[in-house]
């Protein structure tokens, strides 16, 4: 820091600073009142819950009359649930949340009022994706945490799965996991997109788009590698790893790749979309 | 010790040269950036702003080097000409964000701020129904709550009426008689007179003038200022404006029924111009929907002064 330069009426400040984190705070907590504002977020967290209902009467009705190892509570029976949210309800919940955020900023100019503040770029990328980050984990996390409550309160103790009390973290991981990967990737198509109102029709569309050319390939090719053509059947596969399944014919390792692919490009995506100004002019 | 120093400073976009070669250096005080629309004045102030890296050359504001420096704009408060607002939001949460985005702002400097630009009463609605003039006041609260140290605007008085653009000077001036340093960027030589006689003339990317405005002004004054008035009774607004010396043609352009009625007038003396359209519209009650001042005038000023710059 230099000597002040100012003229001598000037009054330097001397009170406290806020902090760089407080600061990204302030961002986020403007997201997330956006999020709790949204209609469509109630409507499809209303939706998941249904959804959870549904398992949930499932559960206890298979609960009732089952034989030990017929009861439906296990690790995949939750991961079935927190998939299901993920792939319509995570998709659905970001398009209406967060496709928009930065594509906004783009538009009316608000990218240089937050960069002529003392912001740096990853925080404000930080600041933005929090609401819709912590809806992802309201339409996963929070039912799918709902669902093993219920499994625990309606199955007999002696039919609970090995790693009963270990699936609160597997789920609470598989859900930070989907929320944070997909989180970022629609922040870069907002930020790549730029225009407000396109950005959720690019979203849905590359769900939808890469799930069926994933399923195309792999009937054609006959090879369930070609899965991973698709976020989301990447995105299923380590979920399987972190509820302990080991059945999904998904190949771990591709998975895990696959996820940190989608990664970088949407961070490569991001950058660009932050940058563009400085480069366009 | 300088506020700004520019050494050589390039900004190209591909082969779009923006900033071409500029060297510059200022001192503490009010100056104006003027120059016409592709003067490369939004450039420079991304520059100085931090907002865009410099291609060749060096640059220091504040003592320090603007690029990539989060803790210098903690110094610096920036008036954007593209901010438009968030529509939804009030101006006191407008003011709190940013407020809330810096080490040194605080809520009760922002709600001080919305005050000392007149929007206390104002502060609780959407910003979506604010003025022009309203929103230009409001950019300027969000661009002082943390006190400050330069103040930098690009175009403040775009689209204002005669009584916002006197508001806005009028605030400008208090806050360059309260120590600030202030740098604010117009194609309007006649609104950076008013306000100071310092000033740099960005053409082309390059500075062909800088120094006292009156030298400015004595070439300029060769050349009519056009200022267009679109309001819904041009012909009495005409009527009345050429009655005058200064006004040396008008032309009137009747309203229809998608668009309201214009008035170009060409004036010799746009300060004294200005000043009486101010009170004829308040006096009269004219529904005046937009003022401007085309370049075209000011162009032929500019071209004289490269022309005079390159021989």
């Amino acid at each position: 820091m230099t000597d002040a330069v100012y003229e001598p009426a000037y009054e330097a400040y001397e009170g406290s600073r806020t902090s760089r984190l407080a600061r990204i705070g302030a961002i986020a907590q403007r997201g997330l009142a956006q999020v709790g504002s949204s209609l469509w977020f109630w409507v499809i967290l209303g939706v998941s819950f249904l959804h959870i209902a549904v398992r949930g009467a499932v559960l206890q009705i298979g609960a009732q009359g089952a034989q030990p190892g017929a009861t439906p509570f296990s690790a995949s029976f939750l991961a079935d649930a927190l998939l299901s949210q993920a792939r319509f309800g995570v998709t659905f919940v970001l398009a209406a949340v967060a496709a928009d955020v930065i594509a906004e900023d783009l538009e009316t100019g608000g990218l240089t009022f937050y960069f002529t503040n003392p912001l740096t770029k990853p925080g404000y990328a930080a600041g933005k994706g929090a609401g819709p980050f912590a809806a992802t984990l309201a339409v996963t996390a929070v039912p799918v945490l709902v669902l093993w409550l219920l499994a625990v309160a309606f199955t007999p103790e002696a039919l609970y799965p090995d790693n009963v009390w270990l699936l609160p973290l597997g789920i609470l991981a598989a859900s930070v996991l989907v929320g944070l990967v997909t989180t970022l990737v629609v922040a870069a198509v907002s930020a790549v997109v730029g225009a407000r109102g396109r950005t959720a029709a690019v979203w849905v569309g590359l769900v939808f788009l890469l799930a069926a050319a994933a399923r195309v390939a792999r009937g054609v090719a006959d090879n369930a590698d070609l899965l991973l053509i698709d976020l989301f059947d990447a995105l299923e596969r380590t979920t399987h790893t972190l509820l302990g399944i080991e059945t999904s014919p998904i190949p771990e390792l591709g998975a895990w790749l696959t996820v940190a692919g989608w990664v970088l490009v949407s961070l490569a995506g991001l950058t660009w979309g932050l940058h563009r100004e400085e480069v366009a002019g | 010790m300088s506020v700004l120093e520019l050494e050589d400073v390039s900004k190209w976009y591909g082969d779009v040269v923006a900033l071409n070669d500029v060297s510059l250096d200022l001192e503490a005080g009010l100056t104006g950036l003027v120059g016409p629309n592709g003067a490369g004045k939004t450039t420079l102030l991304g520059l100085l702003t931090g907002q865009l890296e410099p291609s060749t050359g060096r640059l220091r504001v504040l003592g320090e080097d603007p690029w990539g420096n989060a803790q210098l704009r903690e110094r610096i408060g920036f008036v954007p000409e593209t901010l438009s607002l968030w529509e939804e939001r009030t101006g006191r949460d407008h003011a709190h964000l940013a407020a809330d985005l810096t080490e040194t702002g605080t809520r009760s400097a922002a709600d001080d701020w919305l005050a000392r630009v007149g929007l206390a009463e104002a502060a609780d609605r959407p910003a979506g129904g604010y003025s022009r003039g309203m929103r230009q006041r409001l950019k300027l609260a969000m661009a002082l709550v943390h006190e400050p140290e330069l103040l930098v605007l690009d175009e403040p008085f775009g689209g204002l009426d005669p009584v916002g653009r006197r508001e806005m000077m009028e605030l400008l001036t208090d806050i360059d008689e309260a120590g600030r340093s202030i740098l604010f960027s117009s194609h309007v030589l006649h609104e950076i007179e008013t306000l100071t006689r310092e000033i740099v003339v960005l053409v082309g990317g390059r500075i062909v003038a800088q120094g006292d405005i009156h030298r400015i002004r004595d070439i300029m004054d060769e050349h009519p200022h056009k200022i267009t008035i679109r309001l819904g009774q041009p012909r009495e607004l005409a009527t009345s404006l050429i009655a005058h010396d200064d006004v040396v043609r008008v032309r009137v352009s009747e309203p229809t029924d998608d668009d309201p009625g214009e008035v170009l007038a060409e004036t010799r003396a746009p300060d004294v111009f200005y000043d009486r359209l101010r009170d004829t519209i308040l006096e009269e009650g004219y529904d005046i929907q937009e003022l401007l001042s085309p370049d075209d005038n000011l162009q032929a000023v500019f071209n004289y002064l490269t022309k005079g710059a390159s021989e």
